[in-house]
């Protein structure tokens, strides 16, 4: 039987490697939405699993961090329990499922509803760190797009939507433009969530596990949806309230709940739903 | 006033596909043109008389002696002129009207007629007026105005292509056998209008073999003989 | 004489003895079309590249002269200045469509591209201006939203020609723009051309084997043969009184349709 915690370094990661992806964190955060290679590490699970996010949580995280992992919202689905657990057995830290609790938020396709502070670190799994792939494959040409600010093809996507639905289409991983410089993929979170990202007081952390790209947003950094003049970005709204608390001004999951297809909406972050739900019963 | 210097100009066709073979054409050719005057060039096929009218236009070269074009600005030598320069005169001071109209598809008549005058940056209402004009007097119908010139007959044709060349009253006017497709009524309608270009100050140069015609239009006739 | 729009001197490319283009002199003046003839191999689409900043030559300079009436020289600009001339000030058309075009991007969408590229922000502007573009060169303004993956061969160009000309460009750069194309398309796509270009006063470098193209749009022409000029003038010129023996060998080649 292999003693579980003197296998492994402290969260896995050696010091060596967790220098490397610090100094590529700096370089993101010093320019803010530039993507940054850097030497991503085989780790325990596929890609398309976390990965990125999990080498930027092992990076940063250290023996007094408490941490909250949520995918899609929710800090009880397998992948949030599994990445809880992999920090809890490696680092031995604090976790917890209470937002304003934690120092460090690892997170899939979602912002948490409770507002951030400072101190905070919000740390993002992204899956194409690229917003420009869509149109352009080749890397060496998106390099320059971005090094020139061309992103004239940006605007072009979204124009093609708005000739094609009447309104622009793209829900989720809404491209922004952070600090007035760099387009940025946000990640898959739902477009809802994009008005988080802006003069947030957390410091915002992004890594592609596959793609070995890191980027960052410092906190207070401007964050802007792109949009058109005459077809400004919305967020989306529901008809209905959250059906377990009665929330109107959140993310709202759709749940079918019988063979009939009756369905029913949920608040998608767990913890702020259960928190409300206790505060309106207790 | 002159309008036109020829001195001292020779030009030699050199056929390279042909093993070299030289053709001289013109030998130290001189005369002068001035405006009122028309001119015509006659002698036998072979003479060099359209080599000559084509190097007053700038479509051939000559190989020695200078060809100048007089302006109400400037004296520009043709043999010397960059060719820049050339396509300034064609717009402002030389007509060329050919003995056939070179068809371009699908460009009607009326735009054909009217282009050298949007060229010019003349007023829309104006070329309106002008083009109708000179169409009416060409005698070409209505019909054919916004039709292609691709289907009409030669001497439909032809009398487009003169509409086009005169439409300018251009300072210097060249024709290479304007009338040979054209029939006794549409030759004296050319005979007209070379007298009222002439009667408004251009001087004209060109090659007609219509003896009834040269003699109605020509102020002054220069022989060329073959130099083979 | 008023000042060429670009003017390029002992402009040098060479890949090999003989293939690229060696020492070229020239002048382009605003509203004119320049035509450099020769046959495949001669050098005149490396011509064409260096003049339109897609390549940078071994040798020479290139003077253009911009909107603002100051001259840069191409060879020594940096690459995003060249890169935004390309969106700006000049068009390339390409000989394959394909190549200047986004197929799968609708037609608004790859005529508004250089807009948007440039800060246009206002959809409904950019759909207007879209529309009248697709009017002028005589693509139905109906299929706006269509994709080019689905037009015809000179439809395709027709949309490159919109494309590059939405920026008001001052020079334009064509290759063989009617390579591959029936006859008859040819000729409308040529006429649209021409119109485009008088209507504009866009100056225009175009590159063509096809003699019967270069006559009917240039007004002067160089012929190159083993990457020199051999001859140049205006077209009428150099194709009715031809010099050069290799001039008179291209002529003599055209065939005679009538």
């Amino acid at each position: 039987m292999i003693p579980e915690s003197d296998t492994y370094n402290f969260a896995y990661l050696d010091e060596q490697t967790k220098r490397m992806i610090r100094r590529g964190l700096l370089k993101a955060v010093s320019v803010p939405g530039l993507q940054i290679p850097f030497g991503g590490r085989e780790m325990p699970l596929p890609y398309g699993w976390g990965t990125g996010g999990i080498q930027v949580t092992a990076a940063v995280i250290g023996e007094d961090d408490c941490l909250k992992v949520i995918d899609q919202g929710a800090d009880d689905t397998t992948n949030a329990v599994s990445i809880r657990r992999f920090f809890a057995k490696t680092a031995s830290v604090a976790t917890t499922e209470v937002t304003e609790d934690a120092t460090l938020i690892q997170t899939r396709h979602r912002i948490p509803e409770t507002p951030l502070v400072a101190g905070q670190i919000l740390i993002y799994q992204v899956p194409i760190p690229e917003p420009l792939r869509f149109i352009e494959p080749r890397e060496t040409e998106t390099r320059k797009m971005h090094a020139l600010s061309e992103y004239g093809v940006m605007h072009v996507k979204l124009y093609e939507d708005i000739a094609q639905f009447g309104q622009i289409a793209t829900a989720y991983a809404y491209p922004v433009l952070v600090n007035g410089r760099y387009v940025m993929d946000p990640s898959p979170i739902p477009k809802f969530d994009n008005p988080k990202m802006h003069q947030n007081p957390a410091l915002q952390l992004f890594g592609a596990g596959r793609e070995k790209r890191l980027y960052a947003v410092p906190p207070y950094t401007d964050v802007e949806s792109l949009d058109f003049e005459d077809h400004r970005f919305e967020v989306q709204s529901w008809d209905e309230n959250c059906a377990l608390c009665g929330s109107n001004d959140t993310f709202l999951d759709e749940v079918i709940v019988d063979d009939a297809g009756s369905r029913m909406f949920v608040c998608s972050d767990t913890h702020f739903c259960n928190r409300r739900q206790e505060l309106s019963n207790g | 006033m002159r309008r036109i210097t020829v001195t001292q100009v020779s030009k030699t066709f050199v056929l390279h596909n042909q093993g070299g073979t030289q053709l001289p054409v013109l030998n130290q050719m001189s005369f002068h043109v001035d405006a009122g005057e028309c001119v015509v060039l006659y002698g036998q096929s072979g003479c060099g008389k359209s080599t000559l009218l084509k190097m007053l236009f700038g479509n051939y070269l000559a190989d020695s002696g200078s060809i100048e074009i007089h302006t109400d600005q400037e004296v520009v030598d043709l043999v010397q002129a960059h060719p820049h320069d050339v396509l300034t005169l064609r717009r402002q001071t030389l007509s060329f009207v050919s003995q056939f109209l070179r068809v371009i598809p699908r460009v009607s008549t009326w735009d054909l007629v009217s282009d050298p005058l949007k060229r010019n940056g003349i007023d829309p209402s104006e070329i309106e007026d002008r083009v109708t004009q000179i169409l009416h007097r060409l005698n070409l119908p209505e019909s054919l105005w916004q039709l292609a010139p691709a289907t009409f007959s030669g001497g439909e044709q032809q009398r487009v292509n003169i509409a086009r060349s005169l439409i300018l009253d251009s300072p210097i006017i060249l024709l290479d056998e304007p009338t040979a497709s054209l029939d006794a009524n549409n030759r004296e309608v050319v005979a007209e209008l070379i007298s009222e270009a002439r009667a408004r100050g251009a001087a004209l140069v060109g090659i007609f073999h219509d003896d009834h015609l040269r003699a109605q239009i020509a102020s002054r006739l220069i022989h060329l003989e073959a130099l083979t | 004489m008023v000042d060429p729009i670009l003017s390029a001197q002992n402009l040098t490319k060479s890949y090999a003895p003989e293939q690229g283009c060696f020492s070229i002199e020239l002048d382009v003046w605003p509203g004119e079309v320049l035509g450099i003839v020769g046959e495949s191999g001669s050098g005149k689409s490396t011509l064409l590249r260096l003049l339109s900043g897609q390549e940078y030559p071994d040798n020479g300079s290139i003077q253009f002269k911009t909107r603002d009436h100051e001259s840069i020289d191409l060879t020594e600009a940096t690459e995003s200045t060249l890169r935004y001339l390309g969106r700006t000030e000049f068009g390339i058309i390409h000989q394959n469509p394909r190549d200047g075009l986004r197929l799968r991007i609708s037609a608004g969408g790859n005529i508004g591209e250089r807009l948007m590229g440039i800060g246009q922000r206002h959809y409904g502007d950019i759909r207007s201006i879209a529309s009248q573009w697709m009017r002028e060169v005589e693509i139905d303004p109906g299929r706006i939203d269509d994709k080019p993956l689905n037009f015809s061969g000179g439809m395709q160009q027709r949309l490159q020609i919109a494309r590059n000309l939405v920026t008001n460009p001052r020079l334009i750069f064509m290759d063989e723009p009617t390579g591959g194309l029936d006859v008859s398309v040819q000729a409308k796509l040529l006429d649209t051309l021409k119109g485009l270009v008088q209507e504009l006063g866009i100056a225009v470098i175009i590159v063509t084997h096809d003699m019967g193209v270069a006559r009917l749009l240039a007004d002067r022409l160089l012929v190159m043969k083993n990457g020199q000029v051999i001859e140049s003038g205006l077209t009428d010129q150099v194709l009715d009184d031809p010099h050069a023996a290799y001039t008179q060998q291209l002529v003599a080649s055209i065939l005679q349709v009538n």
